[in-house]
């Protein structure tokens, strides 16, 4: 049962048509999908209007490669009976450096990100992105933060004043 | 495509997790890089305050003064986190906190961590009893060295059923009120002293 589970294929389709067919184990980490797949289990065609190829592809790609880490930590600790804890440690690592390999993208992408793993609900692939988005924050002035994500400043003179003298200290230097 | 701001478009929900990342100082200055994103930081769940006065200095009453506009602006009613860390390096910073009114503010936002950790020399007589009777606290790390402790650290009732961490420094306290700890925390798995 858990075998023909993890065999299952699903094809997640993109806004702009191009399928992807993917393990069902795969699609699952989604949880907007499994929610789909408990409600209905038949279902083997899931359209996703509002994530394009591209990033659907990149999606897919965090997902294997969680589910392959978690099932390499599974096979260990079956193997030996308990995980060493050394290996764990250095899998986490590995892990945790391919997320950040994986988050070097332009800002444009990182936003598509957020909003399908917020839309997808993948739990950790939406914090990741979030946290990636608040270090490209930290540490910069206003003016450095409008250029890296192109946000135009539309306050007049006045009410940044009226900001800057209603919260003085937070515009101090030194943190 | 390129040059487009695609970041203020995201739902508020998603901006205010992402500040949630951030001191509220660094949030609190995002209000100022446009109308998107000038009263944000009103609801970031967390409220995560630094202050380390150095030798230029940063003025100790524009620090009282943005953490109480930070605690009376508020645009939500949940409060998950209050981390207030004060690390005095000059002797001139002996000043009076009026930590009595924020945690009266905090308290009433339902929080479920309170950490607040002052450096020595701090005039502050008493931890408001009302801390010992937020319900919602899962979590409180209280470190504000006073050698009058084991004297005013005396809370008539102790109320705290999600109570699992317990941090309060090295303080000396009464038979009483450890008694009181031990009766009203029965979720307890942390106690440090």
């Amino acid at each position: 049962m858990a075998r023909s589970s993890t065999e299952n294929m699903i094809t997640l389709m993109s806004s702009d048509g191009e399928e992807f067919m993917v393990t069902e184990k795969v699609a699952r980490e989604c949880t907007t999908i499994r929610n789909m797949l408990e409600d209905d289990c038949v279902i083997t065609n899931i359209p996703l209007p509002n994530v394009t190829s591209d990033i659907l592809s990149m999606v897919i790609e965090y997902c294997m490669e969680h589910v392959a880490a978690a099932e390499k930590a599974a096979a260990e600790t079956a193997e030996k009976g308990s995980s060493s804890a050394p290996a764990a440690a250095k899998a986490n690592k590995d892990l945790e450096e391919w997320d950040k390999a994986f988050m070097n993208v332009d800002v444009y992408t990182l936003c598509d990100l957020i909003l399908a793993a917020n839309y997808l609900n993948v739990s950790g692939l939406l914090d990741l992105t979030i946290q990636t988005a608040a270090n490209l924050i930290k540490g910069k002035s206003p003016e450095q933060i409008r250029k890296t994500f192109h946000i135009q400043n539309d306050l007049s003179l006045e009410e940044e004043e009226k900001i800057r003298s209603q919260t003085p200290w937070a515009f101090e230097k030194s943190e | 495509m390129a040059g487009a701001d695609r970041i203020s478009e995201l739902h508020d929900s998603i901006l205010t997790r992402i500040l949630s990342y951030l001191t509220t100082k660094e949030a609190v200055r995002t209000g100022i890089l446009s109308k998107r994103w000038r009263n944000l930081w009103a609801s970031v769940p967390v409220l995560d305050i630094h202050f380390a006065p150095c030798e230029n200095g940063e003025c100790p009453e524009k620090f009282v003064k943005f953490i109480d506009i930070v605690l009376t602006s508020r645009q939500v009613q949940l409060l998950d986190r209050f981390r207030l860390v004060h690390k005095k390096k000059s002797l001139f910073a002996y000043y009076n906190l009026p930590l009595k009114r924020w945690i009266y503010h905090v308290a009433q936002q339902c929080p479920r961590v309170l950490s607040i950790f002052l450096q020595r020399l701090f005039y502050c007589k008493e931890i408001p009893d009302l801390i010992f009777t937020c319900l919602s606290l899962e979590e409180i790390e209280f470190q504000v060295p006073n050698y009058e402790w084991h004297r005013t650290l005396n809370p008539t009732l102790v109320t705290l059923p999600h109570l699992r961490k317990l941090n309060l420094g090295h303080v000396r306290m009464k038979v009483d009120f450890m008694d009181k700890l031990l009766l009203g925390c029965p979720s307890l798995e942390e106690l440090e002293l």
